[in-house]
């Protein structure tokens, strides 16, 4: 059964594939049981990764399957089973799976309910196929459809006008990062061997080293160019915390399991490549660092339950990028695993946040703003319960899921900067400033996810009305449709088990898993069994890091608890501070203003182009396209349709006489 | 190679000829018969294509057997099989569109005509013989003079019939003027041996007696493919006749003129080699007339508003383009660049026949009921009525266009890329020329494809709503032209594997053993 997995992988994408086709042609007749053919493809294609996942895994399986051959360019669908695949695999339709059965729940009667799970199970296949793919060009395909989908799905209330645009959004600042991607693909195709696209013949050591360093510069910079867009970092991460216009569970999808983790996975798989370039290794953990503190400080103030999520994962993700620029030299495996670890646990409790948020959002009616409702945790124990577990994953402490990853990864940054102390330039300070930087938003990352935690389920107990100042009578309007056709129930209870189990299971894996497969190195051992991250030298297990676990929990704990005084109770204190820090609070509040300066810096002067190239479109070109179109035509009418006059003895005239010039014509040609 | 005695050199030629007698067989049969019996028109009609798939099970059948090209009157070939199987795959299409296009009482006349065109096709696709050349291309000839007179609704039916009568006697008169100096050169008749001899004469001894043969031969057949300046009956003769008869004209003729200039003059000229005299005139003077009729041919049409008109002009534009690769092929033959004249235009002649065939079915198809269907503003509001229609009218447009990714598309590619692949050397200006009047070309014409385009889905109806009566065979036969349309486009490469092997076995010479003792002017059979 393994071996029979392991040669034929493209089983796993095809599984939601069909599942989704399914629901796309029979969602007619499927109607509210379109998520059955989903749910069923993504379960298969999880207990088929499980096959793969503990089966013979450590080296590739390509199963080659012709797909373009053209000169020059040949792309088979080829596949691989490795380490880095099996447990992203694994991962993907772990979490999918659960994902999907919670929306069947969550969805329940939207009109939409066949086109979601269409999509969903395109949307999974994907990913899947992204992850499972053992080519860049494949992985390009895949990478694309991963965006399309969620094109699809961010926007499914496409007549919500902030569906709508959130969902455009997020395509054009992924296409901004597709674009990189395929300049980069491009290039490597020139230089690489054979122009042979697949993972095993690029990252081969001497055609690594045919390659040259400059070119090695900017094909991984344009790799985590795309990386940047579709992993949400700066300057592209702007799409991400508006993609929860979407349907929760897609939120909790793009976030946790599919999508996001497309950059990191492609930077972590791109590792031989991006070893060699320290500059690059750099710039990655800057940028990383970068995002990672600037999302906690917009987190701290959003009041948007689910925003406070988006811009959570957009810190994590900071935190796993710099966990992949720190690979310097010898630590580059043991930098990558770190970063993927805190990919994988991130995936489980960032999915029970999301449901969790989801579920609150489900049983308030549609509203999600925090301020409209409190002291939920008698009404929703269950949601409280694995919220907390969630958020404690989340803030790093002992022993739930997160702490573990999060202090492999501040473990290897500050090993980083003792690695690069031989290199030329400033790295061991760059690396120093990161740790120190990811400390602090360790601590950051705690306080407003205790706030998030204390300002829902703590406090005098609180229903969302209609009455709040907050509300917003529209949004209620647009949010009642989405959710509640249908659901004619009261607000405020405990969710349907259908949406509950999935969050105890998530809630289970959110507590033990990083333990369970963390300091037992069980988790290290499988992905470095990756070839290309086997290969890497010095691949040395290193020792745990007390004093940074003691730092950074000690942080977690004291803000944790700053944040019980300040939402955990009635208080001032906020109010207080934000009145004295008016200016840092608002800036916070409206997320910096980067969208408000994207849209001056950059669509001010696309928006000038574009009116300028309409203007010129619509009086030069159009014209000039009417004039090509009618010289012809007049030409056709005046000249040459008199001809046809419809006698025929002049038509034998002028065969006649065509024969008769062309013969002489040819004559004079061969005498002359 | 010996000769082989005469009369198992005739059973073997009767052998390779079974299909087209068996055809002949048949059409008589239904003549005959039909001038005593009265039968309604489905008989007629099913008996034909009864006798059309026969013929091509026996086709396939025969194909492997072989018979001295320098001998025979007809070669059984690799291009002489595609010829025949697509003659007869296009014959079964005419037929699915003609089926309910007569009365009963001239159903036979009318079907027997339709086997002995499709039999004369057949023949001149393996002619081996200049005379049986001729006879082939008037086997064609003198069927449709028949079938042009045989409404005799109206006066502009007779006008048209009349037209192309006289016109087709003319330009017969050319051909055979230029065949018998063809003759006259060189002492033999048979195609090969004409080739073997020009070969390694190093080039016909009479340069100036070589041209007016070519000129003439190309005006000959250049009437035949509606290649300016011997279009001009097109246009009034499918204006005037009814649509399956313009339909037929748009096709057999067009298709017999090619292959029978690959047949008569490829094998001649490009046998000379490519920079010889007779080959670089030859292919300036395809190239001439490949650019002037695609420009005429495009020009034009964009002026029609008549719909048969407009497919007439469309016919020249394409017989142009097709023009791009015997130029390419006279050059060449079956050597030079990566893609082949003479491939590129046998595969977009299998393209043409489907979508101007499939364009053809459907004005048919709206035409059936009582509300006439003449002019481009007919067309309004099809899409709105009969989505499927219009749709598959839509897609032989496209094609026609030369979009991609339909047959049409790389039918186009092929030829131009020939074309561009063969501007090597002294006259590269040429062919680079040709090339660009091409995509040039190829642009123009979108304009008036696109047009019935836009007024079949997006124009309003205008006057009665359509009146369709779409019965079976014709549904089959508007349908396979699409599918084939999309399917060439699609998946070319079996059908460019098949294209390549005729083009090479039309371009080069078989083995000439035991030819030693051919000399100009001496009988190959001595």
């Amino acid at each position: 059964m393994t071996e029979f997995l392991i040669h034929n992988a493209w089983i796993v994408p095809i599984l939601p594939l069909i599942g989704g086709i399914c629901a796309a042609v029979g969602g007619r007749w499927l109607k509210g049981n379109s998520h059955f053919p989903v749910v069923a493809g993504i379960g298969l294609a999880f207990v088929a990764s499980l096959f793969l996942l503990l089966g013979e895994a450590g080296h590739a399986q390509p199963t080659p399957l012709g797909w373009i051959e053209v000169a020059g360019l040949t792309i088979p669908f080829q596949f691989r089973v490795d380490g880095l695949t099996t447990m992203m695999l694994s991962m993907v339709t772990f979490v999918a799976s659960l994902v999907a059965i919670f929306a069947s729940g969550y969805m329940a009667g939207d009109p939409g309910y066949p086109r979601f799970f269409a999509v969903f199970g395109m949307f999974v296949s994907s990913m899947a196929g992204l992850v499972l793919s053992s080519n860049f060009a494949l992985t390009y395909v895949f990478w694309e459809g991963v965006g399309v989908c969620s094109y699809l799905l961010v926007g499914f209330w496409h007549s919500k006008p902030s569906a709508a645009a959130a969902a455009k959004k997020a395509f054009l600042v992924n296409r901004v990062g597709d674009f990189g991607f395929a300049i980069g693909l491009f290039w490597l195709w020139s230089v690489t061997k054979n122009h042979d696209l697949s993972y095993d013949a690029v990252f081969d050591a001497t055609n690594l080293a045919t390659i040259g360093h400059g070119a090695l510069l900017g094909i991984t910079l344009l790799f985590f160019w795309a990386a940047t867009a579709k992993s949400a970092q700066v300057p592209l991460y702007v799409w991400l915390p508006d993609a929860m216009e979407g349907p929760t569970p897609v939120s909790a999808l793009i976030h946790a399991a599919t999508m996001v983790t497309a950059g990191v996975y492609l930077i972590a798989r791109s590792t031989p490549m991006v070893v060699l370039v320290p500059e690059v290794q750099a710039t990655v953990s800057v940028i990383g660092c970068i995002t990672a503190l600037l999302a906690a400080l917009i987190a701290l103030t959003q009041n948007d339950l689910k925003r406070v999520m988006a811009y959570s994962t957009v810190s994590q993700l900071g935190y796993m990028f710099m966990g992949l620029g720190a690979g310097i030299g010898g630590l580059a495996s043991f930098a990558v695993v770190g970063a993927m670890f805190h990919l994988f646990t991130h995936a489980f409790f960032k999915a029970l946040l999301f449901l969790a948020s989801g579920s609150v959002m489900h049983s308030m009616g549609g509203v999600i703003d925090m301020r409209r409702f409190s002291g939920l945790r008698k009404k929703m124990p269950i949601t409280c319960i694995t919220f907390a577990i969630g958020a404690a994953a989340l803030m790093g402490i002992f022993p739930f899921a997160g702490f573990w990853s999060k202090d492999e990864i501040l473990a290897a940054l500050k090993l980083a900067s003792h690695e690069s102390e031989g290199l030329k330039g400033f790295y061991p300070e760059i690396y120093i400033a990161v740790y120190w930087t990811a400390i602090v938003t360790a601590a950051l990352t705690a306080f407003y996810t205790g706030r998030a935690f204390f300002m829902t389920f703590w406090g005098e107990e609180k229903l969302p009305s209609p009455h709040d100042p907050e509300a917003d009578p529209a949004e209620d309007a647009a949010h009642g449709h989405g959710h509640d056709d249908g659901h004619a129930h009261e607000i405020g209870h405990e969710s349907p088990p259908l949406m509950w189990i999935p969050l105890a299971i998530l809630a289970v894996c959110a507590f033990g898993i990083g333990g369970l497969l963390g300091p037992t190195g069980l988790f290290a051992h499988h992905v470095e069994h990756t070839p290309g991250l086997a290969e890497i030298e010095g691949a040395a297990h290193h020792e745990f890091d007390y004093a940074t676990a003691i730092i950074s929990s000690a942080g977690a704990l004291i803000a944790l608890a700053v944040s019980y005084l300040f939402y955990g109770r009635k208080s001032t204190i906020p109010a207080q501070l934000a009145e004295r820090f008016r200016p840092a609070y608002l800036a916070s509040l409206n997320k910096f203003y980067v969208d408000e300066i994207y849209a001056m810096v950059i669509l001010g002067p696309l928006k000038f182009l574009v009116a300028t190239a309409a203007f010129f479109d619509t009086v030069v070109v159009d014209n000039l396209v009417l004039a090509a179109a009618w010289i012809p035509r007049l030409f056709g009418r005046y000249v040459l349709a008199p001809f046809q006059n419809g006698l025929v003895q002049f038509y034998a005239a002028v065969t006649a006489l065509s024969v008769a010039g062309l013969l002489f014509v040819f004559m004079w040609l061969s005498l002359s | 190679m010996t000769a082989l005695p005469p009369l198992e050199s005739a059973i073997q030629t009767l052998r390779i000829l079974l299909p087209e007698l068996l055809l002949l067989v048949v059409a008589t049969v239904m003549m005959t018969a039909g001038a005593f019996v009265r039968l309604p028109r489905k008989v007629w009609s099913r008996t034909s294509a009864i006798a059309l798939i026969l013929a091509g099970l026996v086709l396939l059948l025969i194909r492997n057997e072989v018979y001295d090209p320098y001998q025979g009157v007809f070669v059984n070939d690799a291009m002489s099989l595609y010829a025949r199987l697509l003659f007869i795959v296009a014959g079964l299409i005419v037929l699915g569109l003609a089926h309910d296009q007569v009365d009963d009482a001239r159903a036979a006349e009318f079907f027997g005509c339709l086997l002995v065109i499709n039999a004369g096709a057949m023949l001149v696709s393996g002619a081996n013989e200049l005379v049986f050349l001729f006879v082939g291309l008037e086997l064609v000839s003198i069927p449709t003079y028949l079938l042009l007179y045989l409404p005799r609704r109206t006066a502009t039916t007779q006008e048209a019939a009349t037209k192309y009568f006289f016109l087709s006697i003319f330009s017969s008169g050319l051909l055979l003027f230029g065949m018998a100096y063809l003759y006259g050169l060189t002492g033999v008749s048979n195609l090969k041996s004409l080739a073997f001899l020009s070969a390694t004469m190093s080039g016909i001894p009479q340069i100036p007696f070589g041209l007016i043969a070519l000129i003439f031969i190309m005006a000959g057949l250049g009437f035949r493919v509606a290649a300016v300046p011997f279009h001009f009956y097109a246009p009034d003769v499918y204006e005037g006749s009814p649509a399956i008869m313009a339909a037929l004209l748009a096709w057999v003729p067009k298709g017999l003129g090619f292959v029978a200039i690959l047949r008569t003059l490829v094998a001649f000229i490009s046998a000379t080699g490519a920079g010889s005299a007779i080959s670089d005139k030859a292919a300036l003077l395809a190239g001439i007339l490949a650019v002037i009729t695609m420009t005429l041919g495009n020009t034009v049409a964009l002026a029609q508003n008549n719909l048969k008109r407009l497919l007439a002009y469309s016919s020249i534009a394409h017989a142009g383009y097709l023009m791009i690769g015997v130029a390419v092929t006279f050059r060449n033959g079956a050597s030079g660049g990566v893609a082949l004249g003479a491939e590129g235009l046998l595969f977009y002649l299998a393209a043409y026949a489907a979508m101007t065939l499939g364009a053809f079915g459907v004005i048919i198809a709206v035409n059936s009921g009582d509300r006439a269907v003449e002019t481009v503003d007919d067309m309004a509001g099809l899409a709105q009525s009969h989505r499927g229609l219009a749709l598959q009218m839509a897609i032989c447009l496209f094609s026609l266009a030369g979009i991609p990714p339909l047959a049409g598309f790389v039918g186009k590619f092929e030829l131009f890329a020939a074309a561009w692949s063969a501007s090597k050397g002294e006259d590269a200006g040429l062919f680079q020329l040709i090339a660009l009047a091409g995509a040039i070309n190829s642009a123009i014409g979108a304009y008036y494809y696109l047009r019935l385009v836009v007024v079949m889905f997006l124009r309003p109806l205008r006057g009665k709503p359509f009146s369709v009566r779409m019965t079976l065979p014709t549904g089959a036969a508007v349908l396979a032209c699409t599918l084939l349309t999309i399917i060439l486009g699609l998946a070319a490469s079996p059908m460019l594997t098949a294209t390549h092997e005729a083009a090479v076995a039309v371009s080069t010479l078989p083995d000439p053993t035991g030819l030693e003792n051919l000399t100009v002017g001496g009988d190959p059979a001595k």
